[in-house]
Formats: structure tokens, sequence, C-alpha cells
């Protein structure tokens, strides 16, 4: 890749490198980085509102990056779109059904 | 900047009106040529390769095709990407004026692109929110930094071996600041699924009022491979037999993400059967790695030397094989 024309205005440059491993999150870290209540996220947990390969079951939960993601994302649907949790799990669900069928109709495509 | 029109027919050298089949064998054919790991020439091979697979991942897909099509016939030199009217599809009401949008470099996916298939947009992770819109509205003062999402195109042999990519964003001035550029090395960690998104913490854009600054997340999409379909950790590849080595048994070399491998076909192998070669897909959650499953298809050629005519109907005489049952 070429280098960065600085005849063009570039404030500043900075370089950061990404973690090598992916990052995960206990339940509290999770719940802080969501801005939720731990209990909240226990309870979302047990909705399956975060699909089991996201939340490791084990002595404790943990969170990957898109277990974060996905409950930030219902976060704000439920905070600013006015959707309860009965509809969060409707939409969770279809969420991850579209993504099996996206994933599924790609294979079938095949290469 | 306006978004540049990415005219994919070019890019995979088919006409319009060319049939799915032939789009599919136009991407294979060009895969082949400049795939990073065969090119001479390893960068052009690789933005060329890149290029390719952003064309086939529109063209390649009936509905984005259609959409790719209606959007070209409105298309005028110069436009920045709003919708045509009446085109009700979300992705379309994102702004793409230059004063607001975020412009990502080394991704492999062009602007153009991530303004109109860049898939699963939602006003949550928008990367081209329209100006002074930030998608997590926390409280009245104090506003979180919206979220931005950007696709990351990763080869199969980045998957399995990891790599490092260096990714810059450029940011729209805000609040009296001018444009920032910021240059990430992200590493995609071995074993990286497809959708699986990598979070680069406080990245995204930033807060209002002593809010904090939103998350930048990368969602890793696989590049596709001329010879490899991908099925979670395993993958699958076709491998044409001609009819006697299918019966009678071959030994043969098929190309893997490690290289050649030899494969022994048994005798007896039938149209469709999957031939394991164990340990040699993508790295599995956990450990270890998938498997690779190669597709026996039966070819037959098309016309045959006089010579060997005779030798086909000697066996149209004698076999007792029956493939169908007759009425």
């Amino acid at each position: 890749m070429s280098e960065p024309d600085f005849s063009e205005k570039y404030s500043l440059t900075l370089v950061r490198m990404t973690p090598a491993e992916p990052a995960t999150y206990s339940l509290e870290a999770t719940a802080s980085l969501a801005g939720m209540h731990p209990e909240m996220l226990r309870y979302y947990c047990r909705l399956g509102l975060l699909g089991e390969g996201r939340a490791r079951p084990g002595s404790e939960l943990i969170f990957d990056d898109d277990a974060l993601y996905e409950l930030r994302r219902l976060e704000h649907y439920r905070r600013h779109h006015g959707v309860n949790r009965k509809t969060l799990r409707l939409i969770s669900d279809l969420w991850r059904e579209i993504e099996c069928l996206q994933t599924e109709l790609r294979f079938r495509r095949g290469p | 900047m306006a978004v540049k029109f990415q005219d994919y027919y070019e890019t995979l050298d088919v006409p319009r009106a060319a049939s799915a089949e032939e789009i599919k064998q136009a991407f294979r054919k060009l895969a082949r040529l400049y795939h990073p790991d065969v090119a001479k020439n390893k960068v052009a091979g690789e933005a060329k390769f890149k290029e390719i697979n952003e064309a086939y991942e529109v063209l390649g897909d009936a509905e984005k095709r259609r959409r790719y099509d209606e959007l070209g016939a409105n298309w005028q030199e110069g436009d920045r990407g709003q919708a045509p009217p009446g085109g009700g599809h979300r992705g379309w009401t994102h702004s793409t004026r230059s004063e607001s949008a975020f412009e990502f470099d080394g991704t492999g996916f062009s602007d153009f692109f991530e303004s109109f298939f860049g898939g699963g947009r939602d006003g949550f992770g928008s990367p081209r929110p329209s100006a002074g819109r930030t998608d997590n509205e926390e409280e009245k003062f104090a506003r979180q930094g919206q979220n931005v999402e950007a696709d990351l195109l990763v080869t199969l042999e980045e998957a399995l071996r990891g790599a490092q990519r260096k990714v810059t964003l450029r940011r729209p001035a805000n609040n009296g600041q001018n444009d920032r550029t910021d240059t990430y090395q992200v590493r995609i960690p071995p074993g990286v699924r497809e959708g699986q998104r990598i979070r680069l913490p406080g990245q995204g854009g930033t807060g209002l009022g002593g809010g904090t600054a939103g998350d930048l997340y990368l969602r890793v999409r696989f590049a596709r491979h001329p010879d490899f379909s991908v099925q979670a950790a395993d993958l699958y590849c076709d491998l044409d037999l001609a009819p006697w080595e299918a019966v009678l048994g071959v030994r043969t070399k098929i190309s893997t993400l490690d290289g050649p491998a030899s494969l022994r076909v048994p005798p007896g192998t039938v149209a469709g059967r999957q031939l394991r070669l164990r340990g040699l897909g993508l790295p599995r959650e956990g450990r270890g790695r998938g498997d690779l499953y190669a597709t026996v298809r039966i070819q037959t050629p098309a016309s045959v030397p006089v010579e060997e005519c005779g030798l086909w109907e000697q066996l149209a005489r004698t076999s007792t094989f029956k493939p169908r049952s007759e009425p």
C-alpha cells in the first residue's frame, strides 16, 4: 500500500496495533462496556439473546467482541426504538437465522 | 470526494447480459490468475484479486446484481450516491458526502461497495452516518460517539495462518477540528471466522459533551477462493475424474491450502462421493483443524477420437452396468 499523501490535509497520523489474540471479557466487564447492569446481562443470557456460541458456559460467562457487538445493538434497539425484551428475542432469533441462511447460501453457490 | 462508480462487469470482463454461470467461470478464471498465493507480482496481484472478489461478491449474488444494475442505470458522474427515487432499501439512506463520511483504505473493499453493498447495515453501525447524527444517543448531553463498522476482506490463507493488515480510517472534520487519519495494524488471528468482528475500542466516532468515543468494528468477510468453499472449519472442493479413474481407482494430487497433497481415489468411486483429507481445513474453534472434502465429479469427453470410439463401443456392448431403471 502506498504511503499517505501528505499534500492532503492530515493533522495526525497514528499507528495502533490490535491485539494478537481475539479479546474476551468477563461478565462484569461486558456489562460495563455495554452500559448495563450485570444482572441484566445474566438475564439476557438466560433468555438466549446472545446465542450459545457467544457466551461460553462454564464456571463463569466469557464474552467476545461479537457478543459485545450484539449486546450493544440489542441495547440500542431497546433504548432508542422502544423494543421490548420479548421482541428483542424475536429480533435476535431472526438475525441468527438470517446469518445461518446466508452462510448456507454462500456455501451452496460454491467457489 | 464523491463515491466512484465501479464497473464490475468490466472487472470480470463479462458482458452485461452474462449468465450466472458465465460470471462464475469468469471469476474463477481470474481468481486463479491473481490469487495472492500464485500471482507473479504479489502487490499488483493482491490489488487485482480484491477487485475481482468485490465484483463477484455483487455480480455473483442475484439480488445484489439486480440492485447494482438498477444503480448503474441511474448513476451519473459526480453522483454522490444518493438513493434513486423510490429505492426503499436501508442502505440507500446513508449520505456519502465527504464532510461526514468515514473513509477506509486497506479493508479490501472500495468505498462504492461499502456504501451500497456493505451488508447488514442498520442505524446502529452505519459507516456513513448522516451529518450530525450519532447512533448511540446516550442521554441529553453526553453522547457516546457512533460505532463505525466496515468489512475486512480476509483470504482463506490469512484465516489459516493469521496476517497483519494496514487499515487507514479518515474521519470527517468535527467540531472545528480538521480531518484526521488514523492507521491501524490490524492483526487477523489464525482461525478467524467468517462474520467475526474485530473491535478497536474507542476508535469510532468521537463523543459529544463528554461522552465516550464509539468503537470501530471490522467484520471479517472471507474472500472467495477459486477452488474451495467453506462450511464452518471444513473446506470443500471438486475433484474431476475420468470415468475409468472413478471405476478403477487412481492416485492423484490435489491442491490444498497447505500445498499439493496426494489423494488415493479408491476403485468403485461413485460421482458425488466425498473424499476426506483430514486436518487440511481451517483452524477449528478451540483447537485442531477442520477437514478438506473433495467431491467427486465424473467428467466425460465431449468428443472422442476415432481410435477411442471403438473402445467405448466395445464397453457399451459388454457392460452390464445400468445407470437408471427404465419404465
